[in-house]
């Protein structure tokens, strides 16, 4: 029997693009627009938006995205992706490999990117709750019976350390780009004050991000995209960091550093 | 809603999670000469590393450094046959198309596997299901072939258990592969399982998948799902790597370029 193929045959040797394109004759678009024309006008993170939602969106919006690589710019060689950047650079490879290895290292279900797809649903859903009627508490509680006893809500509990020194930032700059508290970051801010009066426990950056993506009604799929290449800054401190150092000196490792666990020392068998 | 004030009391406290100090390894030993950091001696499960080199093949040295112990000759040759099979996905894959796209770019030579691997990682390649793929053929070995196939049929998305279509079709490779594992003295019940719920499936639109071949042969080979995704990667590195290099130094005329003719930009709303 032979397969139906023809929605692949239209595309060979051949692309159809909403992202838009250059033409070699000098014209270049974004989503529709003329690219050229749209950078005299508008920031890096306006067009970066574009690209990735193919939305235009005002200046405010961009600047509030702006902020957010700028809170995942710690450059403390400890965090894990950065604790790769700064491998890189002590052991010379190049800054653009080292780069793209932190950034897919941050692509991970404890810090980085990736766990604001966790923190929107579970607002989302939150915020579902709390429209049918469940308290606050009530929907805690529920998470923590779930992790058996364990407070472990995505975008409220943070590791290595409790609460975050990027909230208060994060609050104000959404106030002064214009960003209006809207019924996510409320009852974010709800489960917040709840979470640290009975569990010892806070929103942190992640959370509160997401409260703010929600009432500004992007999807949790384009801000992860969005935010694809956050960690950028602290990566680049890292890997230049030692750079210029010689070879071996980020937390150089002698043999008996690292502790054997396995078999003792034996011999092969007779094949 | 009790809060609406605009204060925020927030403490920063470290968590005592309790780190190690070293790095534990069960895998490999080294130990050193009079430089603490140089090391003279190296052993892979208290195997050393000089004895290994002139006793054991590659295969047998990859299900020892993964597995922990050496196989029986029977487990050996059906690993030995699984990375011969899984060598190349293709110059088709997208991840040779990346690894492609990369050296006639120019880009650092040394770029090009991580490249390839990166882009091989999803759904076209079935990396993001053979996890899940193999945790299917672990269990499937315990149940009938009716009861796999009544499993099957009823799920709205079969990929991620090792089954389905590519371009409307089935993969009529991925099922020779099967048959010629399965005919392998070290096949387990998770090939000859695949192998019956595939035949089983005879009538229907969709059969086994590249990927779920891969994951009903790790399932006979004892490895750990989880490690099924990275091992993926691992055997297809050399022919997404060879696609690649194949380019590295040639003329970007050798590799298509669309002329605007063929380049389209369509709207947001059309259809596409």
């Amino acid at each position: 029997m032979k397969s139906e193929t023809a929605y692949w045959d239209s595309y060979r040797n051949r692309i159809r693009s909403k992202a838009g394109g250059f033409t070699l004759r000098g014209d270049v678009t974004l989503r529709g627009n003329d690219l050229i024309e749209y950078i005299e006008s508008h920031s890096y993170f306006q067009v970066l938006m574009l690209a990735v939602t193919g939305r235009h969106v005002d200046r405010n919006i961009a600047d509030w995205v702006e902020v957010l690589f700028s809170c995942l710019s710690y450059p403390d060689a400890r965090i894990w992706c950065n604790n790769i950047a700064a491998l890189g650079g002590d052991g010379k490879c190049s800054v653009v490999g080292a780069t793209a290895a932190g950034i897919m290292a941050a692509d991970s279900d404890l810090y980085g990117s990736r766990p604001i797809l966790g923190s929107m649903a579970f607002l989302e859903q939150a915020q579902r709750e709390f429209e049918n009627g469940q308290s606050v508490a009530q929907i805690v509680e529920h998470q923590v019976r779930l992790r058996k006893g364990k407070f472990s809500i995505i975008g409220f509990s943070r590791p290595l350390a409790t609460g975050d020194e990027r909230l208060e930032l994060l609050r104000s700059k959404a106030r002064s780009l214009g960003l209006k508290r809207g019924r996510h970051e409320d009852l974010a801010m709800s489960i917040h004050e709840y979470a640290q009066k009975e569990h010892g426990e806070s929103i942190n950056m992640n959370g509160f991000i997401a409260a703010v993506s929600l009432d500004q009604k992007f999807s949790a799929t384009e801000v992860y995209q969005l935010s694809a290449a956050a960690v950028l800054s602290g990566l680049g401190a890292c890997f230049v960091d030692y750079l210029d150092r010689p070879i071996g000196g980020f937390l150089p490792l002698r043999c008996d550093d690292v502790e054997y666990a396995g078999p003792t020392s034996r011999s092969l068998p007779d094949r | 809603m009790e809060n609406n004030s605009d204060q925020l009391s927030m403490d920063v406290k470290p968590r005592d999670e309790g780190f190690v100090d070293k790095v534990k390894t069960k895998i490999w030993r080294e130990t050193s000469s009079d430089n603490p950091y140089i090391a003279s001696k190296a052993s892979c499960y208290g195997y050393d590393l000089r004895e290994l080199m002139s006793k054991v093949s590659y295969s047998e040295m990859l299900y020892l450094m993964f597995r922990g112990e050496l196989p029986v000759l029977e487990v050996a040759d059906l690993l030995n046959a699984l990375l011969v099979a899984f060598i190349n996905p293709g110059p088709r894959d997208n991840g040779s198309r990346a690894a492609i796209q990369a050296s006639i770019g120019k880009t650092d030579t040394l770029h090009v596997l991580p490249i390839a691997l990166s882009i091989f990682a999803g759904e076209q390649s079935g990396a993001t299901f053979v996890n899940e793929s193999t945790r299917f053929f672990v269990r499937a070995r315990k149940r009938s072939i009716a009861e796999n196939v009544a499993l099957l049929t009823a799920m709205e998305d079969t990929r991620p258990s090792g089954f389905g279509t590519q371009y409307n079709g089935k993969d009529v490779l991925a099922a020779s592969l099967l048959d010629s594992l399965c005919q392998m003295p070290g096949a387990g019940d998770g090939l000859t399982t695949a192998r019956s719920i595939n035949a089983e499936l005879h009538g229907s639109d969709f059969g086994i998948m590249r990927h779920g071949v891969f994951a009903a042969t790790l399932a006979d080979l004892g490895f750990l799902p989880k490690h099924a995704p990275a091992l993926y990667q691992l055997l297809s590195a050399p022919g997404l790597l060879a696609h690649g290099l194949e380019y590295v130094g040639k003329p970007r005329d050798q590799v298509p370029f669309l002329s605007d003719e063929f380049y389209e930009i369509v709207g947001e709303n059309d259809e596409i």
